[in-house]
């Protein structure tokens, strides 16, 4: 049971974006995916995703072809959040929120509503719920986006199928709190077992939350395991080409990523 | 974290909106069948309401001549190119994710009335059965509106969204280009065809009668209907194609659906009663200032508007200057153009 990818590949004319990269994202783990602009992070993600077929390789989720399944399917399993959207009309934070409820019946309005305030609990956005989305700074747009993620692969405790959630720089635009409140969110859901890919910029939140980090460089994967074995200094700085330090910092027992 | 009780936070908010979208159409409604009363009653023949809908014997026959032949045909078909054009705005505004877009700005109205003269032009060297006589008229506007609205999607939208400005030249280029068509036609039309074609560039609903208005009704009642289930789509269409199509929207199919269904709408409108500007875009601005931004409200709320409004701006262009009539697109443009130029002077501030 994973979100997998096994020697996916994208072209465009000669040029390959992303090549031979296996990917396995299993429901519970949060996977990081690093490397440096233009390595293939937003590609890899958009080919998981479905919103664009691999011109090499193959994408399956729970062992089926990505490209037979209806996108209808693959939106009650899947979620992704990119990057904020802008929008022409005035749909408040709520209503963008809420774009992300699945199930239709009407005896589902329940679900729905507990679906949502957990969101907007979740991704401390109570306060901003009758704003308009338009009005909202970036920062705050991004974690709109990711409560519509969050109530996109909300399910009831009774339903155990797996679900998962890609996020493309989740965290760009958030301060240092922000930032690791979105994190530790994220963690929590994988333990209750969703499958999480995050495409992260910031070494130190990935070395800090990651199960496994995936390390693109020039659209091939560098490196890929727990954070300890693929952050090492040589290596980073090599993918980054400028100079890494990485340490066990002993009292806050973890690594710290300098640069 | 702690426990979320939903139906004590909850309650208020969802029940004002569900109250608020609700009050909107039916005021709406309210309103339509206000004007469609007060229209069948008042014109250039003074109807007295009551004896005319009860068969009252005190109605002199050409009263009761007028009302059944000539008024009602006409409220009716204001009423509906009102709803038409009033959905295909929202929609299309919908679709561009852009409140500029309106059948009449962005060409697709130019590109009916072409088909439409065409038509008239046309015709009478073809030999057309007599019982696809009535339909041949809506169904070449309906090609060119349907032409227009596709080619401006490709130009304008296709690849990615280009804004509002790229939007509003293309349309310029398209009215320009269904100008070049029309004024050939105009050019090698026969004095007879002329008095026909003048009509098209003005706008009215003076030649509704039932032979000719029920099937472009018909129409348009087909076209607005495939338009409302389309809400909650198009409103997940406005975070952008791709956000859409990762929430279980396919958006490719929903664009097809949007193009055709308001071709459909303004093309059987336009072949009726040529082209009436800007209810396409005050209406669906108006009904999100009372009632939101939801497409389940914007679009029924903006037809019953859209309806009331061509019902009484053609009220006026009857009454007026009585018992002569002006042309009703002179007086939605007269309130729309304004409209317009404010529209865009907010968007420039706010945006």
């Amino acid at each position: 049971m994973s979100l997998s990818g096994r020697g996916i590949g994208v072209s465009v004319g000669e040029q390959w974006l992303i090549k031979d990269i296996d990917i396995d994202v299993a429901p519970g783990e949060l996977l990081v995916v690093l490397g440096p602009n233009g390595a293939g992070k937003t590609t890899l993600l958009s080919v998981l995703a479905g919103d664009r077929p691999a011109d090499a390789g193959e994408v399956a989720l729970n062992d089926v072809a990505i490209e037979h399944i209806g996108i209808e399917s693959l939106a009650d399993r899947r979620a992704v959040v990119g990057p904020p959207a802008t929008l022409a009309f005035d749909f408040t934070v709520r209503d963008i929120v809420e774009m992300g409820w699945r199930r239709r019946g009407r005896r589902d309005q329940t679900l729905h509503d507990q679906a949502v305030e957990r969101a907007i609990a979740d991704c401390d956005i109570g306060a901003l719920a009758d704003r308009v989305y338009m009005t909202l700074s970036s920062g705050e747009r991004q974690r709109v986006q990711l409560a519509r993620g969050l109530v996109q692969v909300w399910q009831p405790e009774e339903d155990t199928a797996s679900r998962w959630l890609l996020l493309d720089e989740p965290t760009s635009n958030l301060d240092i709190a922000n930032g690791i409140s979105v994190l530790e969110r994220l963690r929590e859901k994988s333990r209750q077992g969703l499958g999480v890919l995050a495409i992260l910029h910031d070494l130190n939140l990935g070395a800090r939350y990651a199960d496994r980090v995936l390390l693109l460089q020039d659209g091939k994967a560098a490196a890929c395991g727990r954070p300890a074995d693929v952050m090492t200094a040589d290596r980073l700085s090599d993918v980054y080409r400028t100079p890494v330090h990485v340490e066990h910092h002993n009292e806050l027992n973890r690594l710290v990523v300098l640069t | 974290m702690s426990a979320i009780s939903p139906t004590t936070e909850r309650e208020p908010h969802v029940a004002r909106r569900a109250g608020r979208q609700l009050s909107t159409v039916l005021i709406f409604g309210v309103v339509l069948v206000l004007a469609v009363v007060v229209a069948s009653a008042i014109g250039a023949v003074r109807i007295p309401l009551f004896a005319a809908l009860f068969g009252d014997a005190t109605l002199t026959p050409l009263q009761s001549m007028v009302f059944t032949e000539v008024r009602i045909p006409r409220v009716l078909l204001a009423a509906f190119v009102g709803a038409a054009l009033a959905v295909s705005g929202a929609v299309l505004q919908g679709l561009f994710r852009n409140p500029l877009a309106e059948p009449q700005l962005i060409g697709v109205s130019s590109g009916a009335a072409l088909g439409a003269i065409a038509c008239i032009v046309l015709s009478e060297n073809l030999a057309v059965p007599e019982a696809f006589g009535p339909y041949l008229l809506p169904l070449a506007a309906i090609a060119g509106a349907l032409a227009v609205t596709t080619a401006l999607y490709l130009f304008a939208v296709r690849k990615r969204d280009r804004g509002v400005a790229t939007m509003l030249l293309v349309g310029i280029a398209i009215n320009a280009l269904a100008a070049v068509g029309i004024g050939f036609f105009t050019w090698i039309a026969n004095d007879g065809q002329l008095r026909s074609l003048t009509y098209w560039t003005l706008g009215s609903f003076g030649s509704a009668r039932w032979d000719t208005t029920l099937p472009a009704m018909a129409l348009m009642l087909a076209a607005i209907l495939s338009l409302l289930p389309l809400a909650r789509r198009l409103d997940l269409l406005q975070l952008g194609a791709v956000e859409a199509q990762r929430l279980g929207v396919s958006v490719p199919k929903l664009r097809r659906r949007i193009v055709f269904g308001a071709a459909t709408a303004v093309g059987a409108g336009v072949a009726m009663s040529g082209i009436i500007g800007f209810v396409g875009l005050v209406v669906p601005h108006v009904v999100r200032m009372i009632g939101g931004v939801h497409h389940r409200v914007l679009l029924p709320a903006s037809a019953l508007c859209g309806a009331a409004l061509t019902v009484v701006a053609d009220l006026g262009a009857r009454v007026i200057v009585q018992p002569a009539e002006m042309p009703v697109g002179l007086l939605t443009s007269a309130i729309g153009a304004p409209f317009f130029l404010w529209l865009i002077l907010r968007i420039r501030t706010t945006r």
